[in-house]
């Protein structure tokens, strides 16, 4: 019996601490199924593409905005390299595989780990592959100005308490395909990133290994850009243990 | 003296009425009648000091208080929908607080005023090696990020993320293990924490249950969710409800049994009055005084409880019988007016005396459950009694026609079984015989179970439902942790690290494979370095103060900063502040006024225990806990001590025989409990049934009813108004009684029931032989009984 109890009294524990940091969701009632069609029109089209993009971070207690610029290189399979170019050189691989890097010059490969930085990784790349199901299971969303603009407002009450919304619009201004994402955050802070000059790399094969010539020449070739399409497509070589070694 | 025996049995019974009726009335105006099903009451209680039993304690209390269910979905698009759905149904129970588990928010409000003293130890080391203009240029990346905006602290508040960092770590390192990766590739989960607020009633469990399962089944059909159940609650309940079919059924099935004969044997509803009064005088006494003593009942003493009236149902039985067993010595023309049945009271009142030194042996076990039943037992019997030998004299008449022939035909043939059987028995060679088995037994001991699993029989059902669930949550090894105690913060802080320093030197264990809570927060002496280390960021003309500058911030923000930095210099962290918040977090932490300290450290699964237990072996201030094999060493002593209590019930008994009788030949009646016992051992070796402590207790009640039968022959055997026929009947009745209550007891669904059952089946079965054997032995030998006949 007493075996038996103090089973339960492991997983009590265990599933209690579990629970303390876990961002539980709360479903909305009043969810709106948003036809997948029109969600799709406003995010990428392409699986594979490459894009310049443009950040401007605004915080009440800044006198001016952060900015911050550099180059994207997007595999729907794969993951997303975020080259920052200004005013800091340094790169992040978010993957697929639920393992992020971070980059930076003359400094040891950074493993992202932490509840922040999984939900950032699922937010990007659900976004960037217009992947609508994880959408609808993370965000309640609201279709507006003649299907230009989507507001996402995450279902979790505790996401929401940081992350307050997330407003796409699609930018016909310019010839490429190109959109702002405006992300609100706690304290009024907000996010814009405009992600301009959509390149589709779809008629590259995902499959073979040498078709991530477009990486490559889009992160000018060097030693170390090889390493970050490397960890796009393999990322597990460079995850804990391995990552030491790579040190 | 007969006089005076009612006369003070009317006072107590007066007093005993009066106390049932305030215990009833105070527990209805307070809470009702509280009933117990909790499982820790079976177990045996680990003794360590005082704190460290406290805390052991405590935190099994929690762990009864919380359950756990696991949504899944096939579908992850449902899980949201369908756990919201079962949260805001469960919130609807008032006994129960639904998710009330410490957010990330709350941690961080009670962290807060304790910021600047708390590091990791990549922090500190950043903090150590790394230059000022660094660290700025580090943050300023940083808050260039995306994700600095989703991080736990404000800039305003922590402009470097120290502390926002440092709950990241906390949480990454400690306490944010993912489920297991095949659960959560194959379906979408949510797992529901529900904190039961008080302890609750039969009722009120088994409302919940149902409510869960309707839930569930309403979740399944909506959703195509599922429901995992886990947690003490579930088992509790489990147990509560087939405890209370054991109730009914012993209660019920032995009340028609016993109902029936007595209807049978009298041929009238007017006898029934006396037994049935004094059942439920006795059972009202008993319930009383237990929550008079505790503040409630458990529902196992209930079960033990209906099984009494086996044998609270004799003393109406003797009464009846032997109502006439008038000192006839002293007044012999008074034969058909027995208003002093002088030699019945004196048999009845010996005959409780044993019942009491039987079961008061009971509450010499560690068990609480035990310590339980033996007061609810000894009150029981001692009401009923009270109330036979008060309310005999009013109720029944010595002019009851008895109808049992079919009772002396049976004794008869057994005597007759027994003569053929054994034609020269004396109470020396019986005594031979028993020393010869008892010699045989020792040499050839009955298998032996200690193994407290054996008494804990859940569901198969709800044993697999807990299975299910383990696959969605973090294991720690079940039933194995460690304690450490300590006389300061700091002695606890150095004991854990020494330890994990130790342990972790052999390659096969690394500090991910414990958990404490002591592990969370860094020692006084680390919280000082911390706050030092953190000088470099809010001291005057530190980190914060340039970056504010080179941001175009007023410096009067870093002030604030380096204002807040400076008041915190006295405050120290301790991890009360976490884990004693009763609801919220498990105590697995303790602390008591005089600077002693409790920690746990808990053992992930599939860890090297064999090392870990070794190297805590060495250490004074850690003690590792295998709560099976202490529960199995607990057993072991109490079943080893219970067989020497058996031995001293024997002597106070044998004393009591001399002190009464003035005679060593009386000690003979002894003849009957030692050889139902003895024999009853003999009976489990042949069959294989392993002895536990609960057969070892149930061996005191066959000792008290095989007194009880002796007792009476021997007191009825010089009286000539009774002839030996009518003792025997009323023994055979009472056997018969108590084998309807026991017998029901032995196919009770409760393991321990179960074993305590059958002893007293097997044991007062052979009672009832060695009570004929020593009847025709005490008044004339086998031949001529059988020869009269």
């Amino acid at each position: 019996m007493h075996q038996r109890l103090s089973l339960i009294i492991s997983s009590t524990l265990a599933i209690l601490l579990l629970l303390s940091i876990t961002t539980k969701s709360i479903a909305e009632n009043n969810q709106t199924q948003n036809s997948a069609s029109d969600i799709r029109a406003l995010l990428p089209k392409s699986c594979i593409f490459s894009s310049s993009f443009q950040q401007e971070k605004k915080s009440q207690k800044l006198p001016f905005p952060l900015v911050s610029s550099g180059q994207i290189f997007f595999h729907c399979q794969k993951g997303l390299i975020w080259e920052k170019k200004s005013p800091f050189l340094e790169k992040t691989i978010f993957t697929t595989q639920e393992a992020n890097f971070r980059l930076v010059p003359n400094e040891p490969i950074e493993q992202l780990e932490g509840p922040q930085y999984d939900y950032l990784s699922s937010l990007l790349l659900s976004l960037l592959s217009a992947d609508i199901a994880t959408i609808n299971d993370k965000f309640t969303v609201d279709i507006a100005s003649e299907n230009k603009h989507i507001k996402l407002t995450p279902k979790s009450n505790t996401i929401r308490k940081r992350l307050h919304s997330i407003d796409i619009k699609k930018n016909d201004s310019v010839e490429n395909e190109s959109l702002d994402i405006y992300i609100s955050t706690q304290k009024n802070q907000t996010t814009k990133i405009s992600i301009n000059n959509i390149s589709n790399l779809d008629n590259i094969n995902p499959n073979n290994s040498t078709d991530y010539q477009p990486c490559l020449s889009l992160l000018e070739t060097t030693d170390s850009d090889r390493d970050v399409c490397d960890m796009l497509k393999n990322p597990q070589k460079y995850t804990g243990l391995n990552l030491n070694n790579q040190k | 003296m007969t006089l005076s025996i009612t006369t003070i049995s009317r006072f107590f019974f007066i007093a005993v009425l009066a106390f049932v009726f305030f215990t009833f009335i105070s527990s209805l105006n307070n809470n009702g009648l509280q009933f117990s099903s909790s499982l820790t009451e079976l177990s045996p209680s680990i003794t360590k000091g005082p704190l460290t039993q406290s805390a052991i304690s405590d935190l099994s209390d929690d762990v009864q208080r919380r359950f756990f269910l696991v949504v899944t979905t096939p579908d992850s698009k449902n899980i949201e929908p369908a756990t919201d759905y079962l949260k805001s149904r469960l919130s609807e129970n008032s006994h129960i607080l639904v998710d009330n588990t410490e957010t990330i928010d709350e941690m961080m409000t009670t962290l807060n005023p304790y910021r600047f003293k708390l590091l990791s130890p990549q922090q500190r080391m950043e903090l150590n090696d790394l230059p000022a203009s660094k660290i700025i240029e580090n943050t300023q990346r940083r808050l260039h990020r995306i994700e600095s905006s989703l991080e736990f602290s404000t800039f305003e508040e922590d402009p470097t993320n120290t502390f926002g960092s440092y709950i990241s770590h906390l949480l990454s390192s400690h306490l944010a293990e993912k489920p297991s990766s095949a659960t959560k590739l194959e379906q979408a989960f949510d797992i529901i924490s529900v904190y039961i607020k008080h302890g609750l009633s039969i009722e009120e469990q088994s409302t919940l249950s149902s409510t869960i399962n309707q839930l569930a089944n309403s979740l399944s059909v909506k959703y195509g969710a599922s429901v995992i159940r886990s947690g003490v609650f579930f088992f509790a309940e489990d147990a509560a409800k087939k405890s209370e079919a054991d109730i009914k059924l012993i209660s019920i099935a032995s009340s028609l049994l016993i109902i029936s004969l007595l209807i049978f044997v009298f041929r009238s509803f007017f006898i029934l009055i006396l037994p049935l009064l004094s059942i439920v005088t006795g059972i009202l006494f008993a319930t009383s005084v237990n929550i008079y003593f505790y503040g409630y009942i458990h529902i196992l003493t209930i079960v033990f409880g209906s099984s009494l009236i086996g044998i609270i149902i004799d003393y109406s039985i003797h009464y009846f019988y032997h109502l006439r067993a008038n000192d006839s010595l002293a007044d012999k023309s008074n034969l058909h007016s027995p208003k002093t049945p002088t030699a019945l009271y004196r048999a009845l009142l010996l005959s409780l005396i044993t019942s009491i030194i039987g079961y008061s042996a009971l509450s010499f076990s560690d068990l609480d459950i035990l310590k339980k039943i033996a007061l609810f037992s000894c009150c029981g019997i001692f009401a009923s009694w009270l109330s036979v030998i008060t309310l005999g004299s009013f109720i029944s008449t010595s002019k009851q026609k008895k109808h049992d022939s079919f009772f002396t035909s049976i004794n008869e043939k057994i005597n007759t079984l027994l003569h053929l059987i054994l034609p020269k028995v004396s109470f020396r060679s019986w005594s031979i015989v028993l020393l010869a088995v008892a010699i045989l037994l020792i040499v050839n001991t009955p298998k032996i179970n200690d193994d407290p699993r054996l008494f804990f029989k859940p569901s198969p059902e709800i044993l697999e439902q807990e299975k299910q669930a383990s696959q969605f949550n973090q294991n720690f090894e079940p039933g194995q942790y460690l304690i450490i105690t300590a006389k300061s913060l700091s002695e606890l802080h150095s004991t854990h690290d020494d330890f994990l320093s130790e342990v972790t030197s052999d390659k096969n264990v690394s500090k991910k494979q414990f958990f404490s809570a002591i592990e969370l927060f860094p020692s006084p002496k680390e919280q000082e370095l911390n706050y030092q280390l953190q000088h470099k960021i809010y001291g005057p003309e530190g980190i914060t103060e340039k970056l504010f500058e080179r941001l175009g911030l007023p410096s009067d923000s870093a002030k604030a900063l380096l204002k807040n930095y400076l008041s915190a210099a006295n405050r120290e962290i301790s991890p009360s502040l976490l884990f004693n918040k009763q609801d919220k977090l498990p105590p697995l932490w303790a602390a008591d006024s005089n600077n002693n300290y409790v920690g746990f450290i808990l053992i992930r699964k599939g860890s090297d225990l064999q090392h870990i237990k070794e190297v805590s072996l060495n250490k004074e201030n850690i003690q590792y806990i295998d709560t099976l094999s202490l529960s199995t060493e607990a057993l072991k002593t109490q079943r080893s001590s219970a067989s020497e209590l058996l031995l001293l019930a024997y002597g106070l008994i044998a004393l009591l025989l001399v002190i009464i009788y003035r005679s060593y030949r009386y000690l003979s009646l002894l003849l009957i409990p030692a050889s139902a016992t003895l024999l009853t051992l003999v009976l489990f070796k042949l069959f294989n049934i392993p002895l536990t402590l609960f057969h070892s207790m149930g061996f005191f009640l066959v000792l008290g009813l095989g007194m009880d039968y002796g007792i009476f022959i021997k007191e009825m055997s010089n009286k000539k108004e009774i002839d030996s026929n009518t003792t025997l009947n009323a023994i055979l009745f009472s056997t018969i009684t108590t084998l309807c209550s026991f017998g029901l007891l032995a196919l009770s669904a409760v393991p321990i029931a179960q074993s305590f059952g059958l002893t007293l089946l097997i044991g007062n079965t052979i009672n009832f032989f060695g009570a004929l054997l020593f009847s025709a032995m005490l008044n004339k030998p086998l031949s001529s009984a059988i020869s009269k006949e």
